[in-house]
Parts: structure tokens; C-alpha cells; sequence
């Protein structure tokens, strides 16, 4: 092999796996992006099926697990990709989270969740100020709609 | 040779260009993972990332479920790997899809006649169920959350 020909391998070599680097790096950066969204939107949809199911069927030791955790994701979550349609989830979690310790007497932890979910409802509804029954009541219905999908 | 030599060189480009392109792709790809949610701090982001990589896996193997006992032996496996990688406080949340997944392959055992192991699956799924602390883990109740779910073409 002459000394020209090693010289035009090596060029051939360097050039191809430099692009072939830029376009590797610029598609995982696509591709990071992409699965970033995917894993917020089923972190956010997973914990909130789970407390759902735990809340209709479970104690109400493990529907509060549930739906605590259902909390702590989604609000981490809103830390750092925000996103509109968790203030209504988080809404209806507190209000949950509500009915859970209304329902084993806890009535200064009830009213802390009432409180929170109308926190969260401002942003979706800023002139209303809903009820304590408003609120359960939209619960219901929204659990319902849920349940029909 | 001397008439060869751009084609050759062409070829070594193109070699080394897909080479680059594997490596920055795996490379790039761990890397910008390893950074996602970095504003919460190291720590929070680290169990932010292993949160939503967990929630992944249950919704694709959700999604990959099939009314075939085949199937679902399938994604009970799948469902215990992802159990083994993911932080505990989600372990509730692979236990109930794999309860479902046992009432599941409980109904279709008991119409196929192997009544044996239907029973088996079936306690599983109770015992599963009664550890996520639900009220009712009847016969009934088992067999009524395993049709709706043989039912429902999108498994949740």
C-alpha cells in the first residue's frame, strides 16, 4: 500500500465517522426528546390509573398510598415539564385524597385536601369557588366518564 | 488497484460513518437520559428518571397483552423484570397488573377445562390482590375484574 493510499483511507475514515457521529448525536437528541415526553405522559397516566383502581377497591390504608403517590409524581413532574392538564389531575387527586380521609374520620386532613384541590381548580376555573359537595360531586362524574372509556 | 481507490475509499467512509453514527446514538442517547429532569437535583431527577422509565415499561407490556395464555406468560415475565429494576414504592402498581394478568390466564385455564391450574392462577391473583389491600378477593370478583379485562382491548 503506498503512502497516497493510506493517506486517502485515513481521510475516508476520519470524514465518515465524524458525520456519521454529528447524525448519530443529532438523532438521539430526537430521539431523547421523544422518549422524554413519552415516559412524563405514562408516569402521569399510570399513577393516576392505579390510585383510580386502588380508590374504588382497596382499604383505605392502601388508596391513600395510592393516590399520595398519584401526587408526589405528577407534582414532580409539573416541576419540570409543565403541562396544563395536571392542575385538573392534580385537582381531582386532592379531592381523592379528600374522600379517603373523610372516610377514616380524618377531618383536618380532609379539609388540608379540599383545600389543595381547590388550589389546583383555580388554575383551571380562576372565577369560581367551588363548594366542598361541588367539589366530591365533579369527582364523581369525572370517575364515571373515566370508567366509560 | 490505482482505478479502485475511490470506490475502496468510499466504502471505508461509509463504514466508518455508520460506525460513528452506532456509537453516538447509544452514546448520545445514555447521555442525554442520564441528564433528564436535572433541575430537580441529582438525586430527585435520578428517582424521577427511574419513576418514568418503570411507567414505560408497564404501558408498552400493557399494550402488548393479548387474550392468549402464551401472551400473557409473557408479559408476566416481562412484568417481573421490570419489577426487579423498579423503585419499591411502585411495586403496587406491577403487582395489580400482574394480579390482572393471573385472573386473566385463570379465566381462560377454566375454559380451556385445566381446572387445576386455573385454580392456582386464581389464588395468585388473590393473594396479589389481597396484598394491595383490596376489599373483595371473592371468587366472583376475580372472575368478574378478569372478563373486563379479557373484554377491554386496551388493558389497564
Amino acid at each position: 500500500m503506498t503512502r497516497a493510499m493510506k493517506i486517502t483511507f485515513t481521510v475516508a475514515a476520519v470524514i465518515g465517522f465524524v458525520s456519521g457521529n454529528a447524525y448519530g448525536w443529532y438523532n438521539a437528541e430526537q430521539a431523547s426528546g421523544f422518549m422524554q415526553s413519552a415516559e412524563v405522559l405514562s408516569a402521569s397516566s399510570v399513577t393516576s390509573e392505579f390510585a383510580l383502581q386502588q380508590f374504588e377497591h382497596a382499604d383505605t390504608a392502601h388508596a391513600r398510598q395510592a393516590v399520595l403517590l398519584q401526587i408526589r409524581t405528577i407534582e414532580q413532574l409539573e416541576q419540570v415539564a409543565r403541562d396544563p392538564g395536571s392542575d385538573r389531575q392534580l385537582g381531582f387527586a386532592y379531592i381523592r385524597l379528600a374522600m379517603i380521609e373523610e372516610a377514616s374520620g380524618q377531618t383536618e386532613a380532609e379539609r388540608s385536601a379540599l383545600d389543595q384541590a381547590r388550589r389546583w381548580f383555580k388554575g383551571v376555573h380562576p372565577r369560581d369557588e367551588l363548594t366542598d359537595e361541588q367539589l366530591k360531586d365533579a369527582l364523581k362524574r369525572w370517575d364515571g366518564a373515566f370508567g366509560r372509556l | 488497484m490505482k482505478r479502485a481507490l475511490p470506490y475502496l475509499a468510499l466504502l471505508v467512509c461509509l463504514g466508518f460513518a455508520y460506525l460513528g453514527y452506532l456509537s453516538a446514538t447509544r452514546i448520545g442517547y445514555y447521555y442525554k437520559h442520564s441528564t433528564w429532569f436535572g433541575s430537580l437535583g441529582t438525586q430527585a431527577a435520578g428517582q424521577l428518571r427511574a419513576t418514568t422509565d418503570t411507567t414505560l415499561g408497564i404501558e408498552f407490556s400493557n399494550l402488548a397483552i393479548q387474550n392468549t395464555p402464551l401472551s400473557i406468560q409473557y408479559n408476566l415475565n416481562i412484568l417481573a423484570k421490570i419489577r426487579s429494576q423498579a423503585p419499591q414504592e411502585l411495586w403496587p402498581i406491577v403487582d395489580l397488573r400482574v394480579a390482572k394478568d393471573y385472573a386473566m390466564l385463570a379465566r381462560l385455564e377454566e375454559q380451556s377445562g385445566n381446572l387445576a391450574a386455573a385454580a392456582e392462577h386464581l389464588g395468585s391473583a388473590q393473594a396479589l390482590l389481597r396484598s394491595l389491600g383490596w376489599k373483595d378477593v371473592s371468587d366472583d370478583a376475580v372472575t368478574k375484574l378478569a372478563d373486563q379485562q379479557l373484554r377491554s382491548r386496551l388493558k389497564r
